[in-house]
């Protein structure tokens, strides 16, 4: 049995904090005029022109070495430009995968050749990347992913199957898949890889899925005996499945986790301000936004230290987001309940169209990445119980 | 001395003299003397205290793993509070009685006298009360003193009162930064607690900790002392922001609920039993919710904070006012 620590506590060096003030001027900026409904979007809002501008100044693949054409700051001064992006609202979809996870990925477990061929055009901006993880009939379960790509004699492979609710696919050039390259789905974590398919080609079908709130940002992509060369496979055959639960712990735990009903918050304290009186349960409301905010953001610093440390804390980035999830959650719930309060309230057009999408959306912050039962699962596990 | 080091000395203290049937005994109105004479001679009481003063000149972050130890162990004496009032009597040059010292959650003047509301008051000789820009150190020995009778917290009361006054220290965020640290140090054994029940305990022929019901509970409980732990991290990392203690004693507070609700939902009939520790843990965190400010009135000054504040966005606010 084991009780599971909790991190040490971490904070941000000054020099990736420095940074900040350069982001926040350049946002003021690029954003301007945008209505928040649009910022609220944030990493499902896909702008490949605005991902390039980052790249341009140096603010992509900001963990990578500079022989791959990184920053080789590390994953702090990361953290602070994701931070800025995200409260913005910034339309950051297009790269936001690629510079989380895919870009770390490839420095893990790529060949010096993929590293050279994939790196610096990660961090110009130039290619975006997609996760091919779910399936028609593989959701949470993950493991019985079906998509196969068969060996062939000469060593390459022909890719056949089914991906979906694959975020960005329509603007991405490549997909990082767990597939199937050996065995059959009964074996589970055994024989599963993960591959680099280059997306914009005949052989794949991208569908793109409209979700409720009108957007088509996820897709089906549909794979009909798409040709891989040998070089497609990332890391080792056989191994994906302990990559893919790696690639995790990088997408659970950073300020995505924390801050995708923002942009909300900031518009409805506007909207506060502008008012003449304010109840007390609305300045309490605040207060706990601003409290939970704080506990939220030290965890996920934490979860930060300890990658940047080259550790792989999966419980604890499981656990950061479920809390970070739940508060991102609650925030359209009780914004919602305060502004209706006042039945001869005039809250203005841009502050409800932002609620309504955020509201809409809200259910998936607890589904992408990983559904809340599944984290609880894992933690469960962490803290010794299965 | 390093954190790991802190928390060893800090724990194995702990367990020598907060054990379950002292903090019974003292509850039942047995005296602190013993309990406190072995705390005492820890050397932590002087240890935020400045090395020129004769203390130690330890942070409040590195005496953060004292606090935890003391709320996992239930310890119901004011201890932190002694350990910061004497730090700030120093810093002021005054001298500090040699017993338990208190710190006040509120003071009224009300003609000739200073009415307190003061935590943990009971086996004091010195309180910090809360008075003007500051506090003003009092003795009990010449207070009226009525314990409301459910430990949380003692009324006392001073006829002319005066004492040495201790410009800038502001008593109740104080109390609220350390009881939050302690709630969440409580909150942290209810954990381990529940956790080996739900192993030990069998139904259905396995442990309950095999369903994922409980799990699901469990997880959830795990959680919540960890963002307990996060919020006391950020305000010991910033003792001198108001904001940070507010934010912990919300965090800590809205936790602490859930947490107790948990552990004993786990833990079924058993927990309610006098003869089960279990209850300790969640009395000592029944006390530190209603002391120094419950969650409401952190959230409320936090959210004026906000409201009042020129930061552009909440997030701001937070880099800019919590964790500085």
């Amino acid at each position: 049995m084991s009780s599971f620590a909790p991190l040490p506590y971490a904070t941000i060096p000054a020099e990736d904090e420095s940074l900040r003030a350069e982001v926040k001027s350049f946002l003021a900026e690029a954003l301007a005029g945008m209505p928040a409904e649009k910022r609220a979007r944030s990493w499902v809002g896909a702008d490949p022109a605005f991902s390039r501008a980052l790249g341009k100044r140096g603010w992509l693949g900001l963990s990578l070495p500079k022989r791959y054409g990184g920053a080789e700051r590390g994953f702090f001064a990361r953290f602070v430009i994701a931070e800025e992006l995200l409260a913005a609202g910034a339309p950051v979809a297009a790269h936001w995968i690629t510079d989380r996870q895919s870009g770390p990925l490839i420095l893990r477990y790529g060949t010096e050749a993929q590293r050279q061929f994939y790196l610096p055009k990660i961090c110009a901006g130039e290619i975006f990347f997609c996760i091919g993880m779910s399936e028609p009939n593989s959701g949470s379960d993950l493991a019985s992913v079906r998509t196969r790509a068969e060996r062939q004699p000469d060593g390459s492979f022909r890719l056949n199957g089914r991906k979906i609710w694959t975020s960005n696919a329509a603007v991405c050039d490549y997909m990082i898949a767990l597939v199937r390259t050996s065995g059959v789905p009964e074996d589970r974590h055994k024989g599963l890889s993960q591959v680099i398919i280059p997306l914009k080609q005949e052989a794949i079908t991208i569908r793109p899925i409209r979700d409720l709130a009108g957007d088509a940002h996820f897709a089906e992509v549909t794979f009909d005996d798409v040709l891989l060369p040998a070089d497609a496979l990332i890391g080792e055959e056989g191994a994906g499945w302990e990559q893919v639960n790696a690639e995790l712990a990088f997408e659970r735990s950073g300020p995505e986790r924390i801050l995708s009903s923002m942009v909300l918050v900031d518009t409805w304290l506007a909207y506060l301000k502008s008012l003449p009186k304010l109840s007390t349960d609305d300045v309490i409301l605040v207060g706990r936004l601003a409290a939970h905010l704080a506990s939220l953001r030290a965890l996920s610093l934490s979860v930060t230290a300890s990658l940047a440390a080259g550790e792989s804390p999966v419980v604890h980035a499981a656990l950061l987001k479920d809390l970070g999830t739940t508060y991102e959650q609650m925030i359209p719930q009780a914004v919602a309940a305060a502004i209706a309060a006042d039945p001869e309230g005039d809250p203005p057009g841009e502050l409800m169209r932002t609620l309504a999408y955020t509201m809409g959306m809200s259910p998936s912050f607890s589904l992408r990445g990983g559904t809340r039962e599944i984290l609880r699962g894992m933690i469960a596990r962490g803290i010794g119980l299965r | 001395m390093t954190d790991s080091l802190i928390t060893e000395t800090a724990d194995r203290l702990m367990a020598d003299h907060v054990t379950p049937a002292a903090v019974r005994a003292l509850a039942a109105g047995g005296s602190p003397a013993a309990l406190w004479a072995g705390l005492a001679e820890s050397g932590f009481l002087d240890a935020l205290a400045s090395e020129e003063a004769g203390g130690a000149g330890l942070t409040e972050m590195d005496m953060l793993p004292v606090l935890l130890a003391a709320g996992r162990h239930g310890l119901p004496l004011p201890f932190g509070a002694t350990i910061a009032a004497r730090a700030a009597i120093a810093a002021a040059g005054e001298t500090a009685p040699e017993g338990i010292i208190a710190l006040a959650a509120s003071g009224r003047r009300d003609g000739g006298s200073l009415v307190a509301q003061v935590p943990a008051g009971e086996h004091a000789e010195g309180v910090l009360v809360p008075d003007g820009y500051g506090a003003i150190l009092l003795s009990v020995a010449s207070a009226t003193v009525e314990a409301a009778g459910d430990g949380t917290a003692c009324r006392m009361a001073w006829q002319g009162a005066n004492g040495p006054r201790i410009a800038g220290f502001d008593a109740l965020a104080t109390g609220a930064r350390i009881e939050a640290a302690e709630m969440a140090g409580a909150m942290e054994a209810m954990q381990v607690t529940t956790l080996r029940y739900a192993n030990d305990r069998s139904q259905f022929g396995r442990a309950i900790g095999k369903f994922q019901a409980v799990q699901q509970q469990l997880s959830v409980m795990t959680e919540l002392v960890h963002g307990a732990r996060a919020a006391v991290h950020v305000a010991a990392a910033a003792p001198g922001s108001l904001e940070a203690s507010a934010a912990a004693k919300v965090t800590v507070g809205e936790a602490a609920a859930q947490v107790v609700a948990i552990a004993h939902a786990v833990h079924g009939a058993i927990g309610m039993t006098e003869e089960l520790d279990l209850h300790l843990l969640s009395e000592r965190i029944r006390r530190g919710r209603l002391r120094y400010g419950s969650e409401r009135h952190w959230a409320e000054r936090l959210g004026q904070a906000v409201l009042a504040s020129e930061e552009a966005t909440l997030l701001d606010f937070v880099r800019n006012r919590v964790f500085s």
